[in-house]
């Protein structure tokens, strides 16, 4: 599904002191199946993960995604990327205060209406979230509901792959553990790649991707 | 359904907020509409007076020059006022003669005053001899409502709105403050002028006019006096339709306007800074809610599209409700303040309405200016983790 060659990503090109995030390696990703990428923090491994899903552009290198080269395609094509083949859980929930949890999952759809209600209310339930939760805003569930709204935002669209940065990063062991069953399950037919710097999330990875200094370690 | 970010959800969810923006844009109209519409009263009170009053009666108080008299060519007063008097009265019967000229005659005039909520103003009041009477309200088209007609020296008839306006009652003495107890209302009148007349009890300082007794056709009593040879100078008064329209302009028409777009401008000006520091303040606490719809695919194009649709639903409600209450508002004023005051008032001002809709249209240009300043700050949630 990605076609990694020779990526560099420096930040601060335009001072003395330049930053290399990601400094040129080649990397190839499935089309499905949990993939980790572990290090420690600024091992590059989510800027790796954001130049895969287009929020940053590398300084070099190419990035193929089925084909399309993305380092080459206009915001718009990003966007239309970002929209319907990609999801993504961020490392703080982001959903926005003022809607309700259903309302946070259903913002991302690309088809409203009530189909796309339909389908969040099956995510809800698959990820165990009470119906009295639904109409909730964020500031009344707890962190681990947080994530699983987020989880089920991210994946409303079907989409062919999951970006999670350090999804289980605010929750606690338990609920760390259902999130990585969820995405597991996910990534039986679909992308699902996940940034952390915590191993013991990734025991049921199909493949770990360990980095450091912005290099693939192994 | 094609997807798109919802404009209502901000709107159905923050409704404290949504109300309080409302009601300050639903306020603002109101004040502006309800100011107006207190000022403009004074507009068209006095329009009846000094605009269609002179499609009835025009007033014309001529020196001897006009007539082409000199005092030098005459050895007495006496023999200067028996030549005045002698071309006054040919002038006279030559504007009766004149088409459009119903009557005219040389009489003394009192002032009334008309009080508007912004300002006073004292018009003719022709004195005139009891058989004059009807004739001069036939002419002007005015009937006896209350009371009766003037028989006796000092009886006057007075215009209905004159007497909610100055809050009199038949038996009342008319201007006391200026004329004493010389002139006492006997009667009330109505007419599309406003005419009011009575008969004279003395000297009051007023003056003596030719009052002309026109129709539509012959308002301009200037022109109609220069084709009898009457040379105008500056210590003659003619008040016919172009002067009074011209004091009309000058005295009311155009302060009025100026008060009412100075304090528009004031208003709007608030309302704008006002507008503009909440809007953005609305904007900066939604700026991660716009990183994240950028993040996860919504292009700039369709975060501004929502941020207009937005506005338009806030500006929108706000012109509704603000529409309404200045309606209410302006009923209520109308029949607790201008009505009882023998003012004329409207409830609807359509021009003004459009204006301050306008100005609600200036102000959403305006906030463009936060909006595609807070547009360009958008960045993806990589950029605030960073």
């Amino acid at each position: 599904m990605f076609e990694v060659k020779n990526i560099c990503m420096i930040y601060d090109m335009n001072t003395d002191v330049k930053t290399h995030a990601l400094k040129g390696f080649d990397l190839s990703l499935p089309d499905k199946g949990l993939v980790g990428i572990i290090g420690p923090s600024g091992s590059g491994k989510s800027t790796l993960m954001y130049c895969l899903s287009t929020l940053k552009a590398p300084t070099d290198g190419s990035i193929v995604y089925n084909g399309t080269e993305l380092t080459n395609i206009d915001n718009v094509q990003k966007e239309r990327l970002r929209r319907k083949e990609f999801g993504f859980i961020f490392q703080k929930h982001y959903l926005v205060p003022y809607m309700t949890a259903m309302e946070n999952c259903l913002v991302a759809a690309v088809q409203k209406g009530p189909e796309a209600q339909k389908k969040a209310e099956a995510f809800f339930r698959d990820l165990g979230l009470a119906e009295k939760e639904w109409n909730k805003k964020p500031a009344k569930l707890s962190g681990g509901q947080c994530q699983r709204v987020a989880i089920a935002r991210a994946m409303i669209n079907d989409p062919k792959v999951i970006f999670a940065d350090e999804p289980t990063a605010s929750l606690d062991h338990e609920n760390a553990f259902n999130v990585m069953k969820i995405l597991k399950k996910y990534s039986d037919d679909r992308l699902v790649l996940v940034v952390t710097h915590d191993r013991s999330i990734l025991k049921d990875a199909d493949r770990i991707i360990e980095m450091w200094d912005g290099e693939i370690s192994r | 359904m094609k997807s798109k970010l919802s404009a209502w959800t901000y709107v159905k969810n923050n409704k404290r907020t949504v109300a309080v923006l409302v009601t300050a844009l639903a306020l603002s109209f109101m004040a502006m509409y309800a100011v107006y519409v207190l000022l403009i009263t004074t507009t068209e009170s006095f329009e009846t007076v000094m605009v269609e009053m002179p499609k009835k009666v025009s007033y014309a108080s001529l020196g001897g020059r006009a007539y082409g008299l000199k005092g030098d060519d005459y050895a007495t007063y006496e023999e200067l006022k028996a030549a005045y008097n002698k071309k006054q009265a040919e002038l006279i019967e030559n504007l009766k003669k004149h088409p459009g000229i119903e009557d005219a005659f040389y009489t003394q005039i009192i002032d009334s005053t008309y009080q508007a909520v912004m300002g006073a103003y004292s018009f003719e009041m022709p004195l005139m001899e009891p058989e004059q009477v009807q004739p001069f309200l036939d002419h002007v088209g005015a009937k006896l409502i209350r009371g009766s007609m003037p028989k006796d020296a000092g009886d006057v008839l007075v215009d209905e709105v004159i007497m909610k306006n100055g809050g009199y009652e038949v038996g009342d003495w008319f201007q006391k403050s200026w004329y004493g107890e010389t002139f006492r209302i006997v009667g009330v009148i109505q007419s599309k002028c406003m005419v009011s007349l009575g008969v004279p009890n003395g000297y009051t300082n007023n003056g003596f006019y030719i009052v002309v007794c026109n129709d539509e056709t012959a308002t301009d009593l200037t022109g109609i006096l220069q084709e009898n040879g009457i040379v105008l100078g500056d210590g003659d008064k003619v008040w016919d339709a172009k002067t009074y329209y011209a004091a009309y302009r000058a005295d009311v028409g155009d302060t009025i306007d100026m008060v009412v777009t100075t304090l528009f401008v004031i208003v709007m000006t608030f309302l704008a800074i006002l507008v503009l520091v909440a809007y953005v303040s609305f904007m900066r606490n939604r700026i991660k809610e716009y990183c994240l719809y950028s993040s996860i695919g919504y292009g700039r194009g369709e975060i501004y599209g929502m941020m207009l649709r937005e506005m338009s639903i806030l500006f929108g409600l706000g012109a509704v409700i603000g529409l309404l209450l200045s309606l209410g508002t302006a009923y209520l004023l109308n029949v607790m303040v201008i009505e009882p005051k023998g003012l004329i008032g409207h409830v609807i001002y359509g021009g003004h309405i459009q204006r301050i809709l306008g100005t609600y249209v200036f102000l959403m240009g305006v906030l463009q200016i936060p909006v595609l300043i807070g547009l360009n700050r958008i960045k993806t949630i990589d950029a605030i983790e960073d």
